[in-house]
């Protein structure tokens, strides 16, 4: 296994917020803590050239994993191994084979030539110059970012800094790479460039990839397998495919009638289905594979109805993460 | 340590720092000048007065520009090369600090190079320029050992005066926004500015025990103009060592407790 993490916790300390005036002075001298636990009890296997969807909604303790992963952060207890490795030990070796990109931060120098800030990188990784060039010519080609090299960052666009800073995680050859937000605030055109290059270096180098993303086509275009949390915990870690067959239960029917008998109802007969939405010819059902099927439904309608056209629709991968964290938010 | 292996990257980020330079020339020029001018500043008023009396206390004209140059040189090379220290106290609210730790080199090093400020060395040759002219003014023989006092003066000036910001810099790791502490400091180093002779013995003492500030110019103009009777030769290197080692210590533990800011 190339990333073993087993029972990781991580806590956090916070300043109490101190309420009044008067206790606010009364902090500054003894500070009142709560402790918030960003991670709790989290435990996966990453195996060389995975391609692993890290997700879960804000705060539920992503970035924290990955600084972990990365040695930034020491855990509160539990183990973290990257290539047999504990990475807060270890960090220097451990991550001299690991690139990262931050979505919301460059790494690059703002004033000077793209090309500048990279040999930097070349001299920080020791990059033998003969595949420093390979490797500029390959990204420059694959991200179309030959011109963008003599350009300072400053005057470049979000999409043309987040390839450089991408580019800039690869150039050291890296077994494993940890991508925080990729994608973030960049136009469809970019992103997509941006996932097509990640997924060639998953193919062709065998690159580990860790994703933490909130556009979920990032995940499901980059990735085969997924790890859910939520509130710090492991909800789920399972392949997309069977998450997908697994959690798509519910269907939505859509209906053009030419005259709808349930207009300006919400309560449809049968149990277990419900009006979505339904208008004078419009009407949007939604339903439980388990407890109903969509042949009966429309048969029941079209007794009522003249139908004038059907579609029907499963749940994309978004609303079944949001359907599973909200199940556990329940809980 | 790999010594090789980071005096190369340290020419990477010196090339950077040139770089940066040579994109904004107005900016260089009004950073030149206004470093020149916060140095003097005060400065000059105490040499109007001691060109008017004759002196300050046992202290001559040529004598105070001397101990002015050599403190600004210092100052100087601080900012050229370890200015960034001031900007830890940012880098840890925005979690700068990860992108430093992703990687395998030191975090130190890496701080430091992220931002130069040659504009600083053009400061220092004005600096130089004084330098020479009192040593020339006072008219005392340069020999072996004067020479040996200013490379060490140069060397662990810059290690005392760069290691003390670096040591209250880093209190922020404890107290996030304890930028005040680090400023105060710098405020305190005016007194150093002057022979600390013509202070009360608590300010003396101050910048001779606690916060050795007086290490940094006004102990080896002493020990240039042989006033003293304190090995400054041999106490230099050893104060170096003590802060550089305080220093080193704090900084590991504030990386140690570092917890990034949970974004």
């Amino acid at each position: 296994m190339q990333i073993e993490v087993s029972h990781l916790v991580k806590e956090y300390k916070r300043k109490k917020d101190p309420g009044s005036m008067g206790k606010a002075l009364a902090s500054m001298f003894h500070p009142q803590y709560d402790v918030f636990r960003a991670v709790d009890d989290v435990n996966f296997q990453i195996q060389k050239g995975e391609a692993v969807g890290y997700v879960g909604p804000n705060g539920s303790g992503k970035s924290t994993t990955i600084k972990m992963l990365s040695g930034v952060l020491t855990p509160t207890a539990g183990k973290v191994l990257v290539n047999g490795l504990e990475p807060s030990r270890h960090r220097m070796k451990v991550n001299k084979h690991v690139g990262v990109v931050f979505g919301n931060r460059s790494v690059l120098w703002w004033d000077v030539p793209v090309i500048e800030s990279y040999k930097v990188l070349q001299q920080l990784y020791e990059i033998p110059e003969r595949r420093f060039r390979q490797n500029l010519e390959e990204f420059s080609e694959l991200m179309e970012m030959e011109q963008l090299l003599g350009t300072p960052e400053r005057q470049l666009s979000l999409g043309q800094k987040m390839k450089c800073n991408i580019a800039a995680a690869f150039l050291h050859d890296p077994e494993i790479v940890y991508l925080d937000e990729p994608t973030i605030g960049l136009d469809s055109e970019s992103k997509y460039k941006i996932r097509k290059f990640i997924q060639r270096m998953n193919e062709e180098r065998r690159t580990t990839f860790l994703v933490t993303s909130h556009d979920f086509q990032d995940i499901e275009s980059l990735c085969r397998r997924m790890i859910l949390i939520n509130h710090g915990k492991l909800v789920l870690d399972d392949k997309i495919e069977h998450v997908r067959k697994n959690f798509d239960r519910r269907k939505q029917i859509r209906l053009e009638l030419e005259h709808n008998p349930w207009n300006q109802k919400t309560v449809f007969e049968i149990p277990g289905v419900g009006i979505l939405h339904s208008q004078e010819s419009e009407l949007i059902l939604e339903f439980d594979m388990e407890e109903n099927d969509s042949i009966s439904i429309i048969n029941f309608i079209s007794e009522r109805a003249r139908i004038l056209d059907v579609s029907i629709n499963g749940q994309d991968i978004e609303s079944i993460i949001r359907d599973i964290v909200k199940r556990d938010n329940g809980k | 340590m790999r010594w090789k292996y980071y005096a190369k990257l340290w020419l990477c980020y010196m090339r950077i720092g040139l770089l940066c330079m040579t994109q904004y020339p107005a900016d260089t020029v009004i950073w030149l000048i206004s470093m020149i001018v916060r140095e003097a500043c005060g400065f000059i008023g105490i040499l109007a007065v001691a060109s008017v009396t004759g002196g300050l206390g046992a202290w001559g004209f040529y004598e105070i520009c001397l101990l002015f140059s050599m403190c600004a040189v210092i100052e100087a090379i601080g900012q050229a090369f370890f200015d960034n220290v001031w900007s830890i106290d940012k880098m840890i609210r925005w979690g700068g600090m990860d992108v430093f730790l992703i990687r395998p080199a030191s975090p130190f090093v890496q701080m430091l190079g992220q931002v130069m400020h040659f504009q600083a060395v053009l400061s220092m040759v004005v600096y130089v320029g004084i330098l020479v002219w009192s040593i020339h003014g006072i008219g005392f023989a340069v020999g072996t050992r004067e020479v040996v006092l200013l490379i060490e003066y140069v060397i662990f000036g810059t290690v005392i005066n760069s290691g003390i910001y670096t040591i209250f810099n880093c209190l922020n790791f404890w107290i996030v926004q304890g930028d005040d502490i680090a400023v105060l400091v710098q405020t305190c180093r005016e007194f150093v500015k002057y022979p600390l002779q013509v202070f009360p013995a608590a300010i003396q003492g101050l910048f001779t025990y606690i916060l050795p500030l007086g290490f940094v110019a006004y102990y080896p103009v002493l020990g240039l103009l042989g006033r003293t009777d304190m090995p400054v030769m041999i106490l230099l290197p050893c104060v170096a060592a003590l802060v550089a080692g305080i220093a080193s210590v704090i900084w590991r533990m504030g990386l140690k407790g570092y917890n990034s800011t949970g974004t």
